[in-house]
């Protein structure tokens, strides 16, 4: 009798991870409203960022990238507009698990602006610098523009690059090809995240 | 080392290499697509590697962590657990060896880590499976016993690694403002 429960258990155990799986892949499906279909796709290089830079000293949030193979820090700021749409993005694949190595510098009037930001967005799970007046990533790589991305090899910066969508700035930043087609939209964001 | 504590080493070891099987077994089931990016980014243009033939390995993942928790077909249990774990490895040192950047859903997680080390120390611990299982005896007395106790055990494994895996939706659908704001949603 205990072995038929205890297989009974095992059953009713898998049956949720299957369930589990399901609502992930559901998940995956469902059309994002973070994600309008009107949003620009175009990256362009942002000219005058230092590139070849690496900080001396990197803040303790962001220490990691000084060692990582390729990163990918986003440059974002409480004062724009697009900065919040692509904070909702970034948000969107972090509750998925889909976030991949990325880091967020949110350039703020003042502390509590910026960790505001952080808490509101959902990006405490995210590696992140608030940086007040937006000093450090200036006197670092001389970027003023946001939402800017910064592409690090080694912890140096590779590139700098102005974008609007997320998924545009990964297949951007890391060239990453999916062969895989047709496949909706959602679908293709897996490959690159 | 007691018997019975090599007993329960034994019920534990396999539980787990069986909660690992089952859920990457039933994750490849639900959404093979991940995988499929994943190995055709290490071998482009093989012609083999279609929805089915991940759905394949699947079922035979799924088989054999099955099969690990019963008494009768735990020893070749352990020799396919052991197989698969070598194909898990090898495709981890292709992966690193590529710097693969896809990530493979290996576990189902859609945030899983592309195919490289961590993929080789799963597969090196699906691996340790087989020499554990020649090197401790069950008593055909105790079948039913190590049948029953492996099958809570891997239940326990199951929950727990799934709940792991899915913590960020799970957390999210929790979030009371989560539910609320349009435009924030599991979508």
């Amino acid at each position: 009798m205990d072995i038929v429960f205890a297989f009974v258990l095992l059953v009713l155990a898998g049956s949720l991870v299957l369930l589990f799986a399901m609502m992930g892949a559901l998940a995956s499906r469902v059309p994002d409203p973070a994600r309008p279909a009107d949003r620009s796709q175009s990256v362009r290089s942002l000219e005058q960022a230092r590139l070849g830079h690496s900080p001396a000293v990197w803040p303790p949030g962001l220490s990691r990238l000084a060692s990582a193979d390729k990163s990918l820090l986003l440059v974002l700021s409480t004062a724009c507009g697009s900065c919040v749409d692509v904070a909702k993005q970034l948000s969107a694949d972090v509750t998925r698990d889909r976030a991949g190595d990325i880091a967020v510098v949110v350039s703020c009037a003042d502390r509590d602006a910026g960790e505001d930001f952080v808490h509101r967005h959902g990006l405490k799970a995210v590696a992140h610098l608030v940086d007040e007046g937006g000093t450090w990533v200036k006197s670092e790589f001389d970027v003023m523009m946001s939402p800017t991305g910064l592409v690090f090899h080694d912890g140096r910066l590779e590139s700098a690059l102005m974008f609007a969508d997320l998924d545009a700035l990964r297949t951007a930043a890391f060239h990453v090809d999916d062969d895989l087609s047709p496949q909706p939209r959602q679908e293709k964001r897996l490959a690159i995240g | 080392m007691t018997l019975m504590t090599m007993q329960w080493t034994l019920v534990v070891i396999n539980a787990l290499a069986a909660s690992v099987l089952v859920t990457a077994g039933l994750a490849k089931m639900v959404s093979p697509d991940q995988l499929l990016r994943a190995l055709r980014e290490l071998l482009p243009g093989q012609r083999l590697l279609t929805v089915g033939t991940v759905r394949l390995i699947a079922v035979v993942e799924i088989g054999t962590g099955c099969a690990l928790l019963a008494s009768p077909t735990r020893t070749t249990a352990a020799v396919l657990a052991a197989a698969l774990g070598t194909c898990f490895a090898s495709l981890g040192v292709a992966g690193w060896l590529r710097q693969s950047r896809v990530s493979c859903g290996c576990l189902g997680g859609d945030g899983d880590a592309p195919l490289g080390s961590t993929s080789l120390v799963l597969g090196l611990a699906l691996m340790a499976v087989l020499p554990v299982n020649d090197l401790v005896s069950l008593p055909a007395a105790q079948g039913a016993g190590y049948s029953r106790s492996a099958a809570i055990v891997a239940s326990l494994g199951l929950i727990l690694l799934s709940s792991m895996l899915k913590r960020n939706l799970a957390l999210h659908l929790l979030r009371p403002d989560a539910r609320r704001t349009p435009g924030n949603g599991v979508s």
